[in-house]
């Protein structure tokens, strides 16, 4: 057996969110001999805007060894516990996205079976209120959870919100300390070698010149090198998720506050975010350029903040779908150059993350086998087009009377894999998760009961326990929960005690 | 559901399918609304492939029989059951060589490092590692020791799993008895034909005494007859010959008044495999073969030459193209048939029974549900038949046509995908409803011979000398282990001969 040659030298071109998460990640192969160089250029502006996240991060935050205290402080974060829906199912409607599970099963079948047998015979309130997560948010409460899980606050799951920008700059000072070589440079050409076509080195400005063995392109949208330099080919989304741009704006703390929660509210041509963070808040419309002129769009979403603007408004412009090849020849794409889904359900950084880690794992020699290219390729693939699935649920089971944007995307044929969910789900509740999916199937539940995708009966098997029991099991999950709720300090008071940063604006002085 | 409503699900075949779907499902729905009916016939075998009288059980039969409330040491005694920690394998890497195969992991991880990328480590510096020497069944097997394992997690005596050698007539009668319990029970009389409906669904079966039984669901485990689901609706078998080309079976069974070991065996032979599995005072022996390469022996390679002749089986390997069709759902051979060289046959009856549970449906006809369980259902066995292929594939006898035309094949997709990576740098990629975990892939390719060309690239972060001092641990601390253990002859007797669980001890 021939010993391989493993990989000498790792180029990160571009920085931004993408490229320092990698280059934090990297940095740990930095101690056995590897070259870890990131470039970058003062004079690009990174799409980075407010942030929001899902739980994973706090893996990733986790493997680096980041405290979050300080962290929350620096990147002026706050605490997500899932996302409000406004609007969307259908005009006056409202549902949430917890994080965190419903309920407690009982004997080996689901809750949310139970729930929705007793939730027709008018014995149960919304499922939201058997959802620790949802019940704090509600009251705009949070506290740290605990591990143990005896306590009901073991229930509590959460994420961040965070100024991307800042979380970027937080990462370059730890991969910095660690070894991780930033290079300021403007990207000029893409040298290809003849023999292979890999990617040989990359021109910068002043006629610098730096080598690698393996790039990582973190340049965005434009994907210098994985489409500029190697024209890996794009497959498009735009005929499920037809939104194509967005207009974002930072706005000042006022009004509803510093919510634990992101929130989504659905417009005429697409939808708004608001992420509120100890600062500032984020703010964007995201729409489809058929349905409504970016004047007007601006004009939408400055007409509804909730508080004095900090800046004039940004467009970006972008196209739902994927890179054929994430991976292509020794050119790994990460972040925006790989695909985009929109932020709708906050799943950016995670496939970032995902990047990074499935990169680790398939580190490929210098001979570059294309066995780990072709699982890497597979693996993003696939999580890819499960994230798009359940982003393109929310769209489609819409009631929406307003805008053509929302009957095309209710009438359009879905992709079979989520038809095929959505049918299991609206017969009997039945839902399975494929291939070890993101999202979990609490998070499911929620936006297909959300989206009014209401099953037509339950698991036969919830009728084998006695339904006195069930009722009592419920109303006391609700009153459990609703008492841990309230004993949890306001999040704005759970900030400033742990983790304020320098320049908060909190709307309300503590207590 | 209305309160006074009953329905009935119509169990076909008075097998160990037929009475194990028959227990689960009397266990699961609610009594109430649900009456379970066992319907045998003239032919009932074991409805899993009649391959001989024995049957091994998985470490997965645990839980099973936990779900039913079964006490394990009634099912010993029922059945002359003994302990099982594994397969030993000859022949199949090389002509003469022997492997091991556990039921459950091998190794241990240091850090976040794979036993198997460490192992993968060491043989590029040179040093010759057995995957097996570091597995505590393995090592138990050899020394024909055997005790449960302990409950504590911390001890080494923790980290194995065991299944069961039964016989099969004896388990029939012990689920027979907890779906009796259960409140299922037997039709009055054995099955005459089944009665298609005017939509092609089956409306009902007639029975030798003339009744007639409508049913909202049939179940179909009349075994490799499929009467229902291949017979009735006509549904089409998909044949697997191609890359598992046995077909004829010879099996026996012989007293054996020696202790039995906590291990079955399978040997390689030139057109074929024989195996062995230990019972209480007896051994079942099967002889598997494809006949289009000559016959394998017969009685004289199964060694019962001069006896009662032995039992004998035509079978093709490969799967039914619907399981659930219309209101029918076949398990066991009727919906998947596949040589006993791993014992799946009875994991596969249970993870469709609960799939049938977890999908259960409300209305005869049920096309949502149905193509949900269909689609897991043909994962699952196909991932079980790639299992077996991936053993054939990598063989090691050169000199007999049969090896190597099972060795030339072209494997089905999924599974060249895996031998690729596994190949590459030791990746077991896994798809949903696969029913080995990746140690037992690892373990059989490892075993096989089949080793990666490189290790990850956290493995080349740790030093040798870290990753000696480790192995050399955990082989110290496996054998101590070990000498805890009771030898298996010993703790069985024990087992056949406990009290059932809830008296004193």
């Amino acid at each position: 057996m021939t010993s391989p040659a493993p990989i000498r030298s790792i180029v990160i071109v571009g920085g931004g969110t993408a490229g320092w998460m990698a280059a934090a990640a990297l940095s740990r192969l930095v101690r056995t001999g590897v070259s870890v160089t990131l470039v970058e250029s003062d004079a690009i502006a990174t799409v980075g805007v407010g942030e929001a996240t899902i739980p994973p991060i706090r893996n990733f935050n986790g493997l680096l060894g980041i405290d979050e205290n300080d962290f929350l402080s620096k990147t002026q974060g706050t605490i997500k516990l899932g996302i409000d829906f406004i609007d969307w199912t259908r005009e006056g409607h409202r549902y949430t996205h917890p994080f965190g599970e419903f309920g407690f099963d009982i004997e080996g079948v689901k809750f949310h079976h139970f729930w929705r047998k007793l939730y027709a015979e008018g014995k149960a309130s919304w499922i939201e209120d058997y959802n620790l997560c949802a019940t704090a948010q509600k009251l705009g409460r949070y506290t740290t959870p605990v591990a143990d899980p005896a306590s009901v606050l073991s229930r509590l799951t959460y994420a961040y919100q965070f100024d991307a920008s800042l979380y970027a700059a937080y990462l370059r000072a730890y991969a910095e300390t660690r070894g991780v070589v930033r290079t300021e440079g403007k990207v000029l050409d893409v040298l290809l070698r003849s023999i292979d076509g890999h990617v040989e080195a990359i021109q910068l400005e002043g006629d610098r010149r730096i080598d690698g063995e393996l790039f990582i392109d973190c340049t965005g949208f434009r994907g210098l090198l994985i489409e500029g330099a190697l024209q890996t080919g794009f497959e498009s989304w735009k005929h499920w998720l037809q939104c194509d741009r967005a207009v974002a704006v930072p706005s000042a703390n006022e009004g509803t506050g510093i919510t634990p929660y992101t929130r989504s509210i659905a417009r005429r041509a697409g939808w708004q975010w608001r992420i509120p963070l100890q600062h500032r808040v984020g703010n964007g419309y995201v729409y489809c350029s058929d349905d409504i002129g970016d004047d007007d769009a601006a004009a939408t979403l400055m007409a509804n903040l909730d508080g004095q603007t900090l800046r004039d408004p940004m467009l970006i412009k972008f196209e739902a779908g994927r890179r054929k090849l994430a991976w292509n020849r020794n050119v790994v794409a990460l972040g925006l150059a790989s695909g985009f889904v929109e932020p709708l359900e906050s799943t950016s950084i995670h496939m970032i993350q995902t990047g990074v880690s499935k990169l680790m794992a398939l580190l490929p020699d210098r001979d570059f086998s294309p066995v780990d290219r072709d699982e890497y390729n597979r693996q993003t693939q696939t999580q890819m087009e499960q994230v798009r699935d359940f982003v393109i649920l929310h769209y489609h089971a819409n009631e929406r009377t307003d805008g053509d944007l929302w009957r095309r995307v209710r009438e359009m044929e879905i992709p079979e894999t989520l038809r095929r969910k959505i049918d299991l789900f609206r017969r009997r509740g039945r839902f399975f998760r494929y291939d070890d999916e993101l999202f979990a199937d609490s998070s499911w539940i929620a936006v297909l009961l959300g989206q009014n995708v209401m099953p037509a009966g339950w698991d036969p098997l919830a009728d084998a326990v006695d339904p006195a029991l069930v009722r009592q099991r419920l109303d006391r999950i609700r009153e459990v929960f609703r008492r841990a709720a309230e004993a949890m300090p306001r999040h704005e008071d759970w900030l400033a005690r742990n983790c304020p940063a320098p320049t908060a604006t909190f709307t309300r002085k503590t207590a | 559901m209305t309160g006074g409503e009953m329905r009935t699900i119509a169990i076909l075949g008075g097998t160990v399918a037929g009475w194990m779907a028959a227990a689960t499902l009397a266990r699961r729905l609610p009594r109430q609304h649900y009456r379970v009916l066992v319907i045998e016939t003239d032919r009932d075998g074991d409805g899993l492939g009649d391959f001989g009288t024995t049957l091994t059980a998985l470490p997965s039969i645990r839980p099973f029989h936990d779900a039913l409330g079964i006490d394990e040491n009634l099912i010993l005694r029922a059945t002359r059951g003994s302990f099982a920690l594994g397969v030993a394998f000859a022949g199949w890497a090389e002509p003469d060589s022997a492997y091991f195969l556990p039921f459950g992991a091998v190794g241990a991880p240091l850090g976040p490092v794979a036993f198997h990328q460490l192992l993968t480590r060491l043989r590029q510096q040179g040093r010759n590692v057995r995957a097996a020497d570091y597995s505590i069944a393995a090592i138990a097997a050899q020394a024909g020791r055997f005790a449960r394992p302990s409950a504590d997690q911390r001890a080494i005596t923790s980290q194995y799993a065991y299944g069961l050698h039964l016989d099969a007539w004896g388990y029939l009668a012990a689920m027979r008895a907890t779906a009796e319990a259960h409140g299922a029970q037997a039709a009055a009389a054995p099955f005459r034909q089944a009665l298609l409906g005017a939509s092609g669904e089956i409306a009902s079966l007639e029975l030798a005494n003339g009744d007639s039984l409508a049913a909202m669901l049939f179940v179909d485990a009349t075994g490799t007859d499929a009467l229902l689901s291949q017979g009735s609706l006509g549904v089409g078998f998909q044949s697997w010959r191609q890359w598992l080309p046995c077909d004829r079976a010879m099996a026996a069974r012989l007293a054996d008044p020696s202790d039995p070991p906590p291990l079955g065996q399978v040997e390689t032979l030139p057109t074929g495999w024989r195996s062995t599995t230990p019972l209480a005072g007896e051994t079942g022996h099967l002889l598997c073969w494809s006949d289009a390469f000559g016959d394998a022996g017969g009685a004289t390679a199964l060694g019962i030459e001069g006896g009662k002749p032995p039992h004998m089986v035509s079978f093709e390997n490969g799967r039914n193209a619907a399981p659930w069709y219309r209101n029918c759902v076949a398990i066991g051979a009727a919906a998947c048939m596949l040589e006993p060289l791993h014992p799946v046959a009875l994991h596969l009856v249970q993870s469709a029974l609960a799939r049938l549970v977890t999908l259960f449906p409300d209305v005869a006809d049920a096309p949502v549900e149905a193509a949900e369980y269909n689609r897991m259902t043909i994962n699952e066995t196909e991932s079980a038949r790639d299992f077996l292929i991936a053993q054939y594939v990598t063989n090691g006898r050169l000199a007999d046509p049969f090896w190597n035309e099972v060795r030339t094949v072209r494997p089905p997709d999924r599974l060249v995908y895996k031998l690729a990576q596994f190949a590459s740098a030791g990746r077991m990629p896994m798809y949903d409803d696969d029913m080995f975990e990746d140690a037992d892939w690892i373990a059989l390719l490892d075993a096989q011979g089949l080793h990666p060309r490189r290790h990850d690239a956290l493995a080349g972060s740790v030093p040798i000398e870290h990753i000696e001092q480790h192995l050399g641990r955990l082989r110290e601390a496996i054998i101590a282990g070990v000498k805890t253990m009771p030898a298996h002859g010993e703790y069985l007797r024990r087992a056949h001969a406990a009290p059932p669980r809830g008296a004193a001890a």
